[in-house]
């Protein structure tokens, strides 16, 4: 593959893609029309990389993790594209196959805990149930690999709490129990959809850590799916900023904070209140995201674009590498 | 600008765990001390007239229940509530019926807040009429004047909220809370629900109403940013209680309470190379059904010393209008 030179941390090429998607198209076929959540994505993750992808909700990042697990609820498809997970596309293993790669290779840290977790099993149970399945180990190994899971992600008095039912356990507890499920096995990616989004500042910090730790620890690869730009500048090595199905913009997260080349991502930048500073008034986009089933023709986010020219309301751009390592769709930089 | 408009003194709401007779009787039987949710414990603040108090505190911090006690929504155990003078904590409904109109609130989830089955000129006309401001087609009129106030168009009136997006929606809940002309509003989480984009427009909203009809907020939120955004002073909550407050410039810049300190440098910096110097908390907020005795952080604190452990933290006055409960600043103070 080629190097680009001028790109100083150019981990784009240095490390061996451990996943890759491309042209991934995921429809809902709704009586209503189609709805295009997942239009034509491409992104690459390296090995022991995290890729942040940020966007508003509704505009796509958690049916493109579900593409990736081949968890799509009905009435959505994946209708085009190829996931190559080391070297092997998983769109086209069946359903047996499948069940190999999830919870093994790949998983995933669901948002919501509480709706993630059988409310019927204990925790214990349900960690072990993993490593029976994927390692083969008996029940006894199985529920003590989970207890040294649970240590590993900070629950205090963790042979206790196997016995504790998910309703017992605080809401930063259960997300500690995800992510020790998630890498009960080691896997070799981790999708993580707004994994501290329901938790307190103070515990997002803990889990934020946590997560920091382990990945140094089992040097696994990290999709982390998220709005909250904070996140991104503090745990991710590249940016994958989506509107409206589709990757508006591509690059590394220093220069995603420093440089942000598409009016979305400059206007998503300018429009958190910070802590830092503070302005009479905020920048805001104008309108709102667009109604799936009416996209707009042209680029997308033109209706909202303060930059808008005629090309952009008939000609769609297309995601182009405007400096090294930094992929932009916007008829700005043509 | 300096003139009271509330103020709160030794404000206690419990919830009792178990209700029912059975519950009762067996509590009389078996001698069991009833349980209570401690949600405020012995809150004290005030508002300025023309102010934003901005209210941070995690979830379960009794942030939302000392929002609702303070315009009666929810009667408070023990405590006064002085709303421009008067102490409405004791009031009876139909005498609270006129202070109803001018404290108002805007909720966190405007998707549960609106009635699903009245259009919004109907919703908007209703509240006129029932406060006796105006009648008919007049109120009508007048609804849609605050439709247009609050950003939506004039044609928005025949629409049911389901018709609205979630940005909307939020303005809708503004419009509602605004239309009374009241002098003051709580808003209870008004922009979590929201996008970032979305939030911004809504935030600009509510500042931009603020000065136009000289409103008084206590705006409750967890998020730091917008909270220091939109913020003239800042109260934090921890457990049922106030443990810092002052001005927004003070907390943030020196704060002083442990927790608050945490709370501050845990937040998640938009900025790739920003220094990080954060305090981890240990633990996780102790249950408000048996909160710890003496300071109540002092589980989680990292400064903790003995007489934490049992002698509650008075709050006491740090710098100008700059108060804290903790024990770390009241030896000084002792000396």
């Amino acid at each position: 593959m080629e190097v680009h030179p001028a790109g100083s941390d150019s981990f784009f090429y240095e490390k061996r893609n451990l996943l890759r998607i491309e042209n991934l198209r995921t429809y809902f076929f709704l009586e209503k029309g189609t709805v295009k959540a997942v239009d034509g994505v491409n992104v690459e993750i390296g090995e022991g990389e995290t890729l942040g992808l940020v966007g508003e909700s509704g505009c796509g990042k958690s049916v493109t993790a579900l593409s990736l697990m081949r968890l799509v609820p009905y009435p959505g498809k994946i209708i085009d594209g190829s996931i190559l997970f080391d070297g092997q596309d998983i769109l086209k293993l069946n359903d047996e196959e499948m069940r190999k790669v999830r919870g093994k290779k790949i998983s995933m840290i669901f948002q919501d805990p509480t709706a993630a977790l059988n409310p019927v099993y204990k925790v214990g149970e349900q960690i072990a149930e993993i490593l029976q399945l994927h390692e083969k180990l008996s029940k006894a190994e199985a529920l003590k690999r989970a207890k040294e899971m649970l240590d590993l992600v900070g629950i205090p008095s963790a042979q206790d709490r196997l016995e504790d039912y998910p309703h017992q356990l605080s809401g930063g507890m259960r997300q500690r129990v995800m992510i020790a499920m998630a890498l009960a096995c080691n896997p070799k990616m981790l999708i993580a959809d707004e994994p501290t989004t329901n938790l307190d500042v103070t515990i997002q910090a803990q889990i934020l850590e946590l997560m920091k730790e382990l990945r140094s620890k089992f040097s696994s690869s990290i999709m982390l799916i998220t709005h909250h730009l904070g996140l991104v500048a503090e745990m991710c090595d590249k940016v994958a900023v989506m509107y409206s199905g589709e990757i508006v913009e591509y690059t590394d997260t220093k220069t995603l904070f420093k440089a942000p080349k598409h009016p979305y991502t400059q206007g998503l930048l300018k429009c958190i209140p910070t802590v830092t500073g503070r302005l009479q008034s905020l920048f805001y986009i104008k309108g709102s995201i667009p109604d799936p089933f009416n996209l707009p023709s042209g680029c997308r986010f033109h209706p909202r674009c303060p930059y808008a020219f005629d090309r952009c309301k008939t000609e769609k751009p297309e995601l182009k590498e405007v400096a090294p390592n930094h992929k932009v769709s916007c008829h700005l930089y043509d | 600008m300096s003139e009271m408009l509330i103020q709160v003194k030794n404000l206690v709401k419990h919830f009792p765990v178990e209700k029912g007779i059975i519950f009762y009787l067996s509590s009389k039987i078996f001698k069991r001390e009833e349980q209570v949710v401690h949600a405020v414990c012995d809150v004290s603040l005030d508002i300025k007239k023309g102010e934003t108090l901005g209210l941070v505190g995690e979830s379960g911090s009794g942030k939302s229940t000392l929002g609702k006690c303070i315009i009666r929504l929810i009667d408070p155990t023990s405590g006064k509530i002085i709303f421009d003078g008067t102490d409405i904590s004791l009031l009876k409904r139909n005498e609270l019926r006129k202070y109803r109109r001018k404290m108002q609130m805007i909720f966190q989830d405007p998707f549960s807040s609106l009635n699903p089955r009245i259009s919004v000129g109907n919703m908007l006309k209703r509240m006129l009429e029932l406060h006796e401001i105006c009648e008919g087609k007049e109120a009508l009129n007048r609804a849609k004047e605050i439709l247009e106030m609050v950003g939506l168009s004039r044609e928005h009136t025949n629409r049911y909220p389901h018709q609205f997006s979630g940005g909307q929606k939020q303005r809708i809940a503004i419009a509602r809370a605004i239309a009374v002309n009241p002098d003051f509003i709580v808003a209870d989480e008004p922009v979590s629900s929201l996008d970032v984009s979305i939030q911004a427009q809504i935030l600009n909203l509510l500042m931009e109403l603020k000065e136009r009809f000289n409103l008084t907020y206590l705006f409750i939120s967890h998020d730091l940013g917008v909270i220091k955004h939109i913020s003239d002073r800042v109260a934090v909550m921890y457990l049922g209680k106030v443990v810092e407050r002052g001005s927004t410039e003070d907390i943030f810049s020196n704060p002083s309470h442990p927790y608050t300190q945490a709370l501050i440098s845990s937040l998640p910096i938009p900025d790739p190379e920003a220094k990080r110097d954060r305090i981890i908390l240990k633990g996780e907020v102790p249950s408000s059904l048996k909160p710890p005795e003496g300071c109540r952080f002092h589980p989680r604190c990292p400064y903790m010393m003995e007489r934490c452990k049992k002698i509650e933290p008075k709050m006491i006055e740090v710098s100008k209008d700059h108060y804290v409960a903790c024990h770390l600043y009241y030896e000084e103070n002792e000396n």
